[in-house]
Formats: C-alpha cells, structure tokens, sequence
C-alpha cells in the first residue's frame, strides 16, 4: 500500500517553524507537499505562486497546498487522505504547545500514513530562558524527547560566539540526533526529507555537490560511505544500523535476501523496508554519516560478518 | 393579548419584591408582577381578551434558569447509546439508569445489538468513566463480547478517550509495533482497546468511515440540546465554543426563530484555534443575524485540560497520584495576545482555566490586558476555575472578573479529586463558591453538559451542600453558599456572566417572561432536597412548555 510521509514540525511560539514552512513551501523541490497549519494569513506567501484560495485552503503553483487545522487535526487530516489527488508528503505545523508524541499516534493506526523524522525548531535566542519557565519547561521538554532532527534558529541574532555557546548548552538534549542551523527558514531541504531533486541513492555516494550544499548548514561533517552487501536479511540491516545509530544520518539501498529484492531506507532513528518484485537489486548500499570519523571499514565490517542469512 | 399566570408562589429573585403570585406576560416580555389583589385590578383595568392562566396556581414559579456553560454536544450525543455512570435523562424524557460495572455497560450494549436488523451497523456508545472502576479497565474483548461483525466503539466522558472492539483495530491494521502512550497496550504490546487524546476517533474514522461528528450540525441536535435543558428548567443556555461555520449559524438562526425552540441559546466564538482579528471579524459578521433566543457576542478561550483527565495545569505540588503536569492547550504568550486584543475590541471573554497554574496564567493575561485597555464593565469570567484558592479570587476581585465554577465536579469527582488529583488539601477547596461570593465576585455556576448532565437545581444542590458521590463533605461551612445565594447563582448570576442581566434573570418588569415552574418551593424545602425538587414546565416569551416526564 502506498504510505504517504507525514512530517510533524515542533518547537514553541517563536521558533521558527513559520518561516521553515515558508522555505519549504516556496522551493523547488518537485515535491507536491501538503501543509497543515494554524493559521495561513502569518505564513504570507507572496500572492504570485497562489495558484487559487479558498476558505481553508490555498493551492500553490508548484503543486503545493497548504490548508489550516481548524478545530479537529484528525478531520483535517483525514479531509486530506481522502482527495482523489493524494498529497506525496503531508507536514503539520503542530501548535506552540502541542506534545508531537499525540500527532505521531495518527500514523500508528492508519495504514495510508508513515511517519517521517519529527522536526523541532528551537530558538536559540530563547530556549535557555523559556526551558527554565516552569510554565513552560515540561512542554518543551516533550517536544525535545519527540524530535529526530533539530533546526537550531536565530543564530543570526546571537552572533558566531554564542551560537556556539548555544551548541554546547544544548548538546546534552541531543542523544545522538542531528540538528542544522537555519537562519531565516534556510536550510538543505534533504537534510529533513527526500526531495525529487535530493534523493539519497546509491548513486549519490560521494556525490560532492550533496556534501558541499549540506555543509554551509552544518556544524557537523557530513561524511558517506557506500559499498556492496551480500544478500542480506532486512531485519539483519535494521539491527546493525540500529548499531552505528549514533553516527548515521541516512541510509539507502537495494538488497536482497530470501524474499526477493527490497529498498531499504533509513532516516533519522527509522528503518523503512518496501518490497518489490519489479526491482533490480544492486546491492549498493550507501550510508551517510554525521561525524568526520573514517568508519568505512568498520562499517562494512560489521554489516558483512553479520550478513550471513 | 395579556396573559397572567397564576402561582402558589413566585420567587422573583427580585429584591425590590419578593413575595408574588401572579405574573402578567404581554408581547413576550413581563407586564406586572403582584398578589392576588393586584391581579384583580388588573383585569379589571386591561382589556377584556385578558386570560388568566391557572395551570401553575399549585405550583412555584422561578426566573427561567440560566445554563452558563454547557455545549450543543449534549444534543448530538444522545444519538448514541448512554453508558455512563449516574442515572441520565435524555431529550425524551426518559431516563437511562447509570451503569455500575463493565458487564452492565456491555450487557447494554449487547442488548442493543440483540434488538436490531442491521447487525453491521456502528454501535456508538457515550458517557463512559473509567475512573470508578478501580484497576478493572475496559478492553477489546469487553466490546468484541458485543460484536464482532461491527465497529463498536465508546467515548468515554471526557471526551478524550475512545474504547474499540477488535473490528476496528483490525480494519486499522494496528499491531504491536510502534509504541505509543496514546495507544494502550496489554504485556504482549497488544493493543487493548483504549486510545488517548484524538486518536481513537481519527482511527474509525480512517478504517471504518465512522464519523461521530458528522452529525453535528444537523436540526435535530439543537432540538435534543434544547429539550434536554427545557426538561431541566432551563430558559436559556450556552454552547462555549463554536467556531461559528457558515452552516451552523444557518442552522441556529433557523432553530431559533422557531416559536416552539424552548430555550434562548448564547454561542460563545472558539477563540482558541484563530488569531483575535478574525474571531472579531467573525463576531461581527454574524451580530445582524442574532434574534430575541440567539446571541453570538462572546469569545470563549481553553487554557488546559481537565483535573479528573489529568490535563489541567496544577500548581507546585502538582498532581497527588505523581501523574506529570497537564496540558496547556493554548501557549501562554498567545493566551496574554489573545486576551489583550478581544479585550481591546470590547469583546467579552470566558477563559476555561481548571488548574491553579492556569488561573494564575489568565489572571496575568487579564491584568495586563485591563491595564492596557481599560473597560470599567468588561464581565471577563473564568470559567471552571475549580481549584482557584482565596488569594487567586482576591486578583479576581481587584481585576473585576467574575467567576462561573463547575460545582456540578464537587459530586461527581469529589472522591477521585481526594484520591488521585489534588488530594484533600486542595479538593477541599474545589469550586470554592463561599470564597468566591465572600470576595465580592459575581459567581456562577455550572455543568458543562455533556461532560455531566445539565440541571440547575442539581448543580445549586452541589453548591449549597458540597457532598461528593459518596457522602463526604469537601472543605466547611467557608466553601458554603445558601440555597438563596445558590439560586441566584443559577439565575441572575448566570445571566450577569453573559451580560443579560437587564433581560432575564429575575421576574421582573420588563424583562423576558422565561419561568421555570417547580414542584416544591426551594425555600421550603431542606437544603439536602434541593435536586429533588422537579421541573413541570417552562415559559419562554410567555410560550409554555409543559414537561410530559414518565420516568416513573
């Protein structure tokens, strides 16, 4: 069955998440993305690329659409999941103070949805402040446990000496997850989701440009390692990138094992695994790394000693 | 043509004259209210077509209550079968005895089954508590006992938890994989059955197409709202909130230009889910289309969750059973935003604030909001407001709000606020409506239908005696209030919170004739009796509405 990805954006009042939706919605990533927001008056998208609007809803001309979330998330959502022209990527812009833990339970009972890595904007020029709120700490605190990728915002007004300070105040929150500066919204769309222009294939390995667009964005290296693999189980791959969990960003290949042919994909803390008997399996398989450590070997090491179904 | 009605007595709720027995009703609204005496002057004096209406002369004739905070989902819940724990009336007037264990809840429901053609069919149910029922929670196999061949589902009370039979779950295709605390699971990661916050109800209705809602705007809801607070002697009442769609003030304007609608209806915007610029707009839009039983002039917004659902924000020690604070359901700094600005445009506004921490969040946003834009007679009222302490009234007091509590939770959860909430200290205080009329604050009262069922009388009664389900008694003589402080609470009180105190509220001259007609004098009658009195009819603009109970 196809599942269409859905995204949740989190982070507090402030934080950002506006002007990412902006970004995301206004860039030319071939992408037909559908947007489910609180309010799109703020998101202010320049009356040229509106290709029509109505009550709840605005068309872009890049195949976008971005509606609001009225009173019931789950009827809007379901509204969506029910048009003939289904959207290939859902993303919700979930309110200041929701727990994205709640959105996140909606694709564990529906079968037409997935769910893809949580974003969370944190203001860097608040967040020490506002996670010292009583009012508020607990609140964040759940929307820092949800997230698999951070988009640290407002460096610009910090300044480079205290965004680095913010880095390593924050970096106890991270457990390993990655997170991206962004300023005004800016940031490598493939670093948050795949993209018609970006997808992460074998091929990409070693693909210089991929590296060079992320690295302006990124505090960390960016490093991508590819190889071939024996047949290999998919729950074998599953466990052994759970391994390497702490280093690997994303993940791709085409491999086979008892079952047939398989893509297996990875992208911040989920495996996802799709059949196909149409395929041709290369057996390449390409990891994409987050530390500048030279893992190749051990890497594809560790996958061979371990692949023997 | 002028009407007067004759009762054994009439509380005015008016000071000026409190001692009645006759009340003349011309155009809708009152003419003259005296004794007997005055009554045979007046028809002497008036024209002859002037009718005297006997039929309440052994009866007691009260201002018509005002329900002020309850919602239009009453009305659509009674197409679902009612499980829930206390006895319930529905629109009918028949009553639908609370269920005391899970068997009786799937007995019900199988019989339900048992009785139909169509076996394929959704069985919906509603009203559901888990919180009497100890470590017994209900599960899968409970509803697969009522059916396998249907989806089977129930909404609990609060609203924010469903329970599923298999059939469901098994269309939804979820499995043990992906954990998550808003989907509960047996040891072997099973799901059970129940599911937290919306996601149940997003679940049906992605694998069965059940929808629960989708009825919601269509005339009969109004119509079971209406009866069901009509039956309660209620006059006029609230839904707080609605956001107010095209459709659904089609519907209301419709419903209520009807002569034969029983109550009037206040419908308060639902701020929480718009900026103040189009809540306002909204607001004013909709105004030329109020008439002389619908009003659209208020904004309602939600700060938490609720107590007994372990969402409302609680103050430093937080919750007595260790569960973690609740939640915000609207950023404070949106919360301060909001209120500054309906404040501005002369909007009045109702805040949902159940915890003490959310108390003190609105009554922050108030005070900067009062500061800023002053209006010497705003009516801002915290709504629930249950666990307020004396200094939190105080703030009230000095910013001038006024205060509608949910008195109705001193009975209902009294036992569980005791025990799992806030613990004895706290729930002592819980609706505190002694400290809110000793402060000097216009107080309220309320219940939330469909969250509990709605009757004034019943709600005066929590007020005045404070007792929980079980008997005992929350906080002293302090937390109190009298039976006249209470009905007034019920009447004027309620219509002072929605700004139409100069309208109804009390039996006096040139106000709306709306009467509640009673069985017993609530004066008379000892405090501990006061929910035992019964509703025989109401009047509405001098149009009668006679209950046709058979409960008994």
């Amino acid at each position: 069955m196809q599942q269409t990805p859905l995204t949740i954006l989190t982070g507090f009042l402030g934080s950002g998440k506006t002007t990412l939706l902006r970004h995301i919605l206004t860039q030319n990533h071939g992408v037909k993305i559908t947007t489910i927001v609180n309010d799109f008056g703020v998101l202010n998208i320049d009356e040229e690329i509106i290709s029509s609007q109505g009550g709840t809803q605005i068309a872009l001309a890049n195949g976008c659409v971005c509606c609001t979330i009225g009173d019931d998330l789950g009827r809007t959502l379901h509204d969506v999941m029910s048009r003939t022209l289904l959207p290939e990527r859902i993303i919700i812009e979930a309110s200041g103070i929701s727990d994205p833990a709640r959105i996140a339970a909606f694709t564990y009972v529906d079968r037409s949805l997935k769910l893809a890595p949580i974003l969370c904007c944190v203001d860097s020029s608040a967040y020490l402040k506002q996670s010292n709120d009583i009012h508020l700490a607990d609140t964040m605190e759940k929307q820092v446990r949800a997230a698999d990728i951070f988009l640290l915002t407002k460096g610009d007004l910090l300044g480079d000496d205290a965004s680095k300070q913010f880095e390593t105040a924050f970096a106890p929150n991270l457990n390993d997850r990655p997170f991206y500066w962004s300023v005004q919204g800016q940031v490598d769309l493939s670093l948050l989701f795949e993209t018609d222009n970006n997808q992460l294939t074998p091929e990409h390995a070693h693909d210089p440009t991929l590296l060079e667009t992320a690295q302006p964005y990124l505090h960390t290296k960016l490093v991508s390692y590819s190889g071939h693999l024996p047949p290999i189980n998919a729950q074998t791959v599953k466990d052994n990138i759970a391994t390497l969990g702490p280093y690997v960003l994303r993940a791709k290949g085409v491999l086979t094992d008892d079952d047939g042919a398989y893509i297996y994909q990875y992208a911040s803390g989920r495996s996802d695994v799709e059949r196909s008997n149409s395929l041709d399996p290369s057996n390449h398989f390409v990891i994409l790394c987050s530390r500048e450590v030279d893992l190749t070997e051990t890497i594809f090491a560790h996958f061979s000693e371990k692949s023997v179904i | 043509m002028i009407t007067i009605f004759h009762a054994r007595s009439i509380l005015t709720m008016n000071p000026g004259q409190d001692r009645a027995t006759h009340v003349a009703v011309r155009d809708g609204k009152i003419l003259a209210v005296g004794m007997k005496e005055d009554a045979a002057k007046w028809i002497e004096a008036w024209p002859a077509d002037t009718k005297l209406d006997e039929r309440f002369a052994d009866q007691v004739l009260m201002p018509g209550f005002v329900e002020g905070h309850s919602h239009l989902m009453e009305g659509l819940m009674w197409d679902y079968i009612y499980v829930g724990f206390y006895d319930r009336m529905g629109p009918d007037g028949k009553v639908w005895s609370g269920l005391k264990t899970i068997e009786a809840v799937t007995t019900r429901l199988k019989e339900f089954d048992d009785a139909r053609d169509d076996k394929s069919a959704p069985i919906i149910a509603w009203g559901f508590d888990p919180i009497f029922f100890g470590d017994r929670r209900l599960n899968r196999d409970d509803l697969d006992a009522v059916s396998t061949q249907c989806p089977a589902l129930i909404l609990h009370s609060s609203l924010h938890i469903v329970n599923t039979n298999s059939f469901i779950i098994n269309e939804a295709g979820v499995d043990a994989n992906n954990n998550s605390e808003f989907i509960r699971r047996n040891d072997d990661g099973q799901p059970t059955g129940e599911f937290l916050g919306q996601v149940g109800l997003f679940m049906a209705m992605r694998a069965t197409g059940l929808d629960l809602l989708a009825a919601f705007s269509k005339p009969h809801v109004l119509e079971n709202f209406a009866s069901v607070a009509q039956r309660a002697g209620v006059t006029t009442a609230t839904d707080l909130a609605n956001s107010l769609p095209e459709d659904a003030v089609k519907g209301l304007c419709a419903a209520t230009e009807r002569r034969e609608f029983p109550v009037r209806l206040v419908i308060a915007y639902s701020g929480n889910a718009a900026e103040a610029e189009d809540g306002i707009k909204r607001l004013k839009e909709v105004a030329p289309l109020q008439n002389d039983k619908l009003r659209m002039n208020i904004v309602k917004l939600v700060g938490d969750g609720s107590i007994q659902g372990f969402s409302a924000r609680l103050k430093w020690p937080g919750y007595e059973n260790g569960s973690p604070n609740g939640l915000w359901y609207i950023e404070p700094d949106r919360l301060n935003k909001l209120i500054l600005d309906y404040n501005k445009a002369g909007i009045q506004i109702h805040v949902h604030a159940n915890g003490d921490e959310t108390i003190d969040a609105v009554l922050n946003a108030f005070e900067a909001a009062l500061s800023a834009h002053s209006h010497p007679d705003h009516r801002h009222t915290l709504q629930h407001c249950q666990m307020a302490d004396r200094a939190q009234f105080k703030r009230m007091k000095a910013l001038g709000l006024g205060v509608n509590l949910f008195s109705n939770h001193i009975f209902y959860w009294g036992d569980a606020h005791i025990e799992q909430t806030m613990g004895r200290d706290r729930a002592n205080r819980l609706d505190d409506a002694g400290a809110a009329l000793a402060e000097g604050i216009p107080l309220a009262i309320h219940s939330d239908a469909p969250v509990t069922a709605i009757g004034p009388l019943f709600t005066a009664w929590c007020a005045v005696n404070r007792v929980t389900s079980t008997g005992q008694r929350l906080g002293g003589d302090a937390q109190r209030i009298s039976v006249d402080e209470a009905l007034e609470a019920i009447t004027l009180g309620a219509a002072y919170s929605l700004k139409m105190d100069s309208e109804i509220g009390s039996i006096e001259i040139g106000k709306l004739a709306d009467f509640a007609v009673l069985s017993h004098n609530p004066k008379d009658e000892e405090p501990e009796k006061l929910k035992d009195i019964s509703v025989v009819a109401t009047v509405v603009g001098g149009h009668v509405f006679m209950n046709d109970t058979s409960s008994d």
